[in-house]
């Protein structure tokens, strides 16, 4: 008896309470999440990906882009690659050929990617976020935008309609330049004060990037009233998840695809 | 859902195979001076238990049982439930688990030996989907625990976890597998 009443207090516990999240977009962030113990695949290698996009219910991916010494896009996070990989330095001061032989240091030893290595297939009817790093992180020097520029068009990002193509972009410097060419372009803010400012020097931007716990769903919506599309990232646990999902953006960049999948739907 | 009736039916016909006889152990307590012997069988065991892997924090009951005929083997059965998913989450989440340990040191309270285990766990993650999220998890270990009538246990396995999920790029259920873990602490009770 007392069994019987513990499995139906367990059915109850699970019981679902839907609150309208349908239309917000999961996008996994770094692909699979951020250092995240229940990945599979290490952040921003093809694997991930690949895995992200798999998963029912996930509308695309974020990856964090940094520019090599030759002039080609790589996927890698970190400032420094001894931190994940079994390389030294950084990704600008490389040329593809060292980059190329560098892997994580994971079970799966998956192979630093370059852009150009992606099956952009997968992507149809999805959203590619492109995390730009703006700094060499070595040195500090700014990373040469006509190079970056030059490869989003040869890997025909630029005009891409079978998906839909949007860069992060933490630096000013660069927003026209991609705006000019029609792109999608998110700014990263960290103060509902910087918006006001943006929204009249760069009328031209997409949405706006930010962080779960620095924006309240009030700021959230204020965004959203001047026309703007906003995207909630750094979201790891079912609590956070909960509570960038009532903000009710437009997307969540999400380090758990799962977890949020299951507050979503 | 077969699985979870396979990994249960195997485990009682492993049980059963066993031949296992009730034991009696003895337990002296002396109260005011005065020695006073409880018996009790330490071929069932069962207990609550807390575990941690990659996926979640799992919490559940676990069944153990021992034999004479098969001196210092354990077999078990533990039934859990993700924590953050179930209880924070309301979403069902149980892992079955079967497995044996083998007391390679077993003295009078302590024992501690190799233990290999096999979990399953399904998951719903998309509602509007007919998937589920599947894991089998295979793990070897070890398992140590102190006590008589109640135990203080704890187990921590490692090994390889395959999971399961409907590819909605390929739209076929494809596999991955990655290292996986298993720890947990636990309180059993020798009935």
């Amino acid at each position: 008896m007392r069994f019987k009443l513990f499995i139906f207090l367990l059915i109850l516990a699970s019981c679902n309470k839907k609150e309208g999240f349908e239309n917000i977009k999961v996008i996994g962030h770094a692909s699979t999440g951020l250092k995240m113990l229940n990945s599979v695949y290490h952040d921003n290698s093809k694997e991930a990906v690949e895995f992200a996009l798999s998963i029912e219910g996930c509308d695309g991916v974020e990856m964090d882009i940094q520019l090599s010494k030759d002039g080609k896009l790589w996927l890698y996070h970190d400032n420094d690659l001894e931190t994940e990989t079994n390389g030294n330095g950084c990704i600008s001061d490389k040329n593809s050929s060292e980059l190329s032989s560098l892997h994580y240091k994971t079970m799966h030893k998956e192979k630093l990617v370059a852009l150009s290595e992606l099956d952009f297939s997968l992507f149809k009817g999805k959203e590619l976020f492109l995390d730009f790093r703006h700094s060499n992180s070595c040195d500090g020097s700014y990373v040469n935008l006509a190079m970056v520029i030059s490869q989003l068009q040869d890997l025909n990002l630029v005009n891409q309609t079978d998906f839909t193509v949007n860069c992060i972009l933490g630096y000013n410097g660069w927003v026209d330049t991609f705006t000019g060419l029609g792109m999608n372009v998110y700014y990263s803010i960290y103060d509902i004060g910087e918006i006001n400012n943006l929204n009249i020097v760069y009328p031209e931007i997409t949405g706006f990037i930010v962080k779960n716990s620095d924006f309240s769903k009030s700021e959230i919506d204020e965004i959203k009233n001047s026309n703007k599309k906003v995207y909630i990232f750094e979201i790891r646990s079912p609590k956070g998840i909960r509570k960038a999902l009532r903000k009710y953006p437009d997307g969540v960049l999400t380090d758990d695809i799962r977890a949020t999948l299951i507050e979503k739907y | 859902m077969y699985k979870i009736l396979l990994i249960v039916v195997s485990f009682f016909i492993f049980s059963s195979t066993l031949n296992a006889q009730d034991t009696l152990q003895k337990n002296s307590v002396g109260v005011f001076g005065k020695s006073k012997t409880v018996y009790f069988s330490g071929k069932h065991r069962v207990g609550l238990v807390f575990g941690m892997s990659r996926m979640d924090f799992f919490t559940g009951l676990n069944y153990s049982q021992s034999s004479l005929n098969l001196p210092g083997l354990e077999p078990f059965v533990s039934l859990e439930f993700g924590v953050n998913r179930t209880f924070f989450q309301s979403r069902l989440y149980p892992r079955l688990s079967i497995g044996i340990v083998y007391k390679a040191l077993n003295r009078n309270k302590f024992s501690v030996g190799p233990a290999i285990s096999y979990s399953y766990s399904i998951l719903k993650v998309n509602l509007q989907s007919a998937h589920f999220h599947q894991w089998n998890e295979v793990y070897a270990g070890y398992k140590l625990s102190y006590g008589q009538k109640f135990k203080v246990t704890n187990m921590a396995v490692v090994g390889l976890m395959n999971e399961r999920y409907f590819n909605q790029l390929t739209e076929r259920t494809d596999g991955v597998n990655s290292i996986g873990f298993y720890f947990n602490l636990g309180l059993t009770y020798a009935l």
